[in-house]
């Protein structure tokens, strides 16, 4: 199935361009939105905390401010 | 071996998975696009190169989404400065592609533009380097850790010039700033962007460090929020043109999107400064491919407008020819079997060992780049875990 999808985008690359780009646009941004949220769901699984942290930058004695 | 609907390639797909990964993990840690990286390294797997932009430029869009969503998590993204950025960024690149445009008609861009890159890259990674070893001296003699720096006499420059209403405050980099401010910024790196012809990651993380007085992080995460957007534009233009593989940039977001987690991740874990270091280690490598890049022009020049008239005259359309040059047996033909011009051949020749060198030592250092980041990352949670640990057996102590 994920073959076929390809076969007939790589058809709209010569028949429709416009198509084209938009279903490749279109594909890279589900597919993103799609696996940052999977990994993101992973890790909360996994118990990880990857939420906001105190950022070196935050600490005033350890930056210089020029 | 695969079949690349588009081009009508067979290629391997692991060279794809792992170049993908590398360049998250590189992209995700410094906030760039990385198409310096990618289209040699591409080029060295036997990848076609009239393809190899538009599909890193299409990979790059779902990678950004990714890495930025990450980035964003950790509070790295500043997303007023990014869209005000964004504007001056699109109208400063309008203004550049016209500048090229006037060079390219008289002849002379290729070199104007890749002798621009050079001096630009060679100065930010020579400023960067130099700052670093400041910075380290500073602590030595003062005993006292220095995790970054935030803004530079520049920044401070532009920031009272260009202190005009609106001005608003933005939480997440801790600082007030004019739109004004970030627009001039985003024109200038533009325009030099669209001089150049390149997505600009690597030219905007230092603009918004050094000329803007971004802490780095958040440089990083902002030019990601960036990279989206230049990324889809790039990505829509080249398909528009035939000239993407979306086989290959689905599979090189597959290696992407995993790397890009690494990559995101350890910027949690090393200090600005660090990144800073690395950052201008990688902008010497993109300088030396650019300089490899020269000198195979100069080789180029020796047979591609003759060649090409050639193959004009013997009835080829522009399509056939960028397709001889797809394949090296193909080129040998028409050069040498048709043509009989061995000097073409041997110009051909050079010209393909200095692409290749280029590509060889992109990916060479882009793989030390990745394992550098991946050690930091591991012992970056080796340590909060550590750290975590004892903390419970403190609480432990102190409960029982």
């Amino acid at each position: 199935m994920i073959g076929e999808y390809f076969t007939w985008a790589a058809g709209l690359a010569k028949n429709s361009p416009f198509t084209y780009a938009v279903v490749n646009l279109g594909t890279m941004v589900v597919a993103g939105v799609a696996i940052g949220l999977i990994a993101d769901g992973i890790f909360r699984l996994l118990r990880v905390d990857l939420g906001s942290y105190k950022k070196e930058f935050e600490d005033e004695s350890t930056v210089i401010k020029q | 071996m695969m079949h690349m609907p588009v081009s009508g390639v067979e290629m391997a797909w692991w060279p794809l998975l792992l170049i993908g990964f590398t360049v998250g993990v590189v992209g995700g840690f410094f906030g760039i696009g990385g198409a310096w990286m990618v289209t040699p390294a591409l080029n060295i797997f036997g990848f076609p190169m009239i393809y190899a932009v538009g599909t890193d430029m299409t990979h790059l869009v779902g990678k950004s989404i990714i890495a930025t969503f990450r980035h964003w998590k950790f509070g790295h993204v500043s997303v007023i400065i990014a869209v005000v950025m964004l504007i001056g960024t699109f109208s400063g690149i309008e203004s550049g592609a016209q500048v090229l445009l006037w060079l390219t008609k008289k002849g002379i861009a290729g070199s104007v533009v890749r002798y621009i890159y050079m001096v630009l890259l060679a100065s930010i990674g020579i400023f960067m380097l130099s700052e670093y070893l400041r910075v380290r001296k500073l602590e030595k003699e003062a005993g006292k850790q220095v995790k970054d720096i935030v803004g530079t006499a520049w920044s401070r420059w532009i920031q009272d010039t260009l202190n005009i209403w609106p001005t608003f405050y933005c939480p997440v980099a801790r600082m007030r700033v004019s739109l004004w401010a970030i627009l001039f910024v985003g024109v200038v790196t533009g325009f030099v962007a669209g001089i150049l012809g390149v997505g600009g990651g690597i030219l905007r993380v230092p603009a918004l460090i050094y000329l803007m007085g971004v802490p780095t992080k958040i440089a990083v995460g902002t030019d990601l929020f960036e990279v989206m957007f230049s990324g889809a534009y790039g990505a829509f233009t080249y398909s528009l043109k035939g000239g993407v593989e979306l086989v290959a940039a689905v599979i090189m977001l597959m290696g992407a999107s995993v790397g890009a987690q690494f990559g995101t991740i350890c910027t949690k874990y090393v200090y600005g400064i660090t990144i800073r270091l690395v950052f201008s280690i990688a902008t010497f490598f993109a300088c030396a491919s650019v300089i490899l890049k020269q000198i195979s022009s100069r080789c180029a020049a020796v047979y591609k407008k003759p060649f090409e008239a050639f193959l004009a005259e013997q009835g080829l359309t522009p399509a056939e020819i960028s397709a001889i040059y797809a394949k090296k047996s193909a080129v040998y033909h028409y050069m040498v079997e048709v043509a009989n011009k061995p000097d073409w051949w041997a110009a051909y020749t050079k010209y393909y060992l200095w692409n290749q060198a280029g590509g060889i030592m992109i990916l060479t250092a882009a793989v030390g780049i990745t394992a550098y980041i991946l050690i930091q990352l591991y012992l970056g949670v080796a340590r909060e875990i550590k750290e975590k640990r004892l903390r419970e057996q403190e609480a432990a102590k102190i409960k029982a």
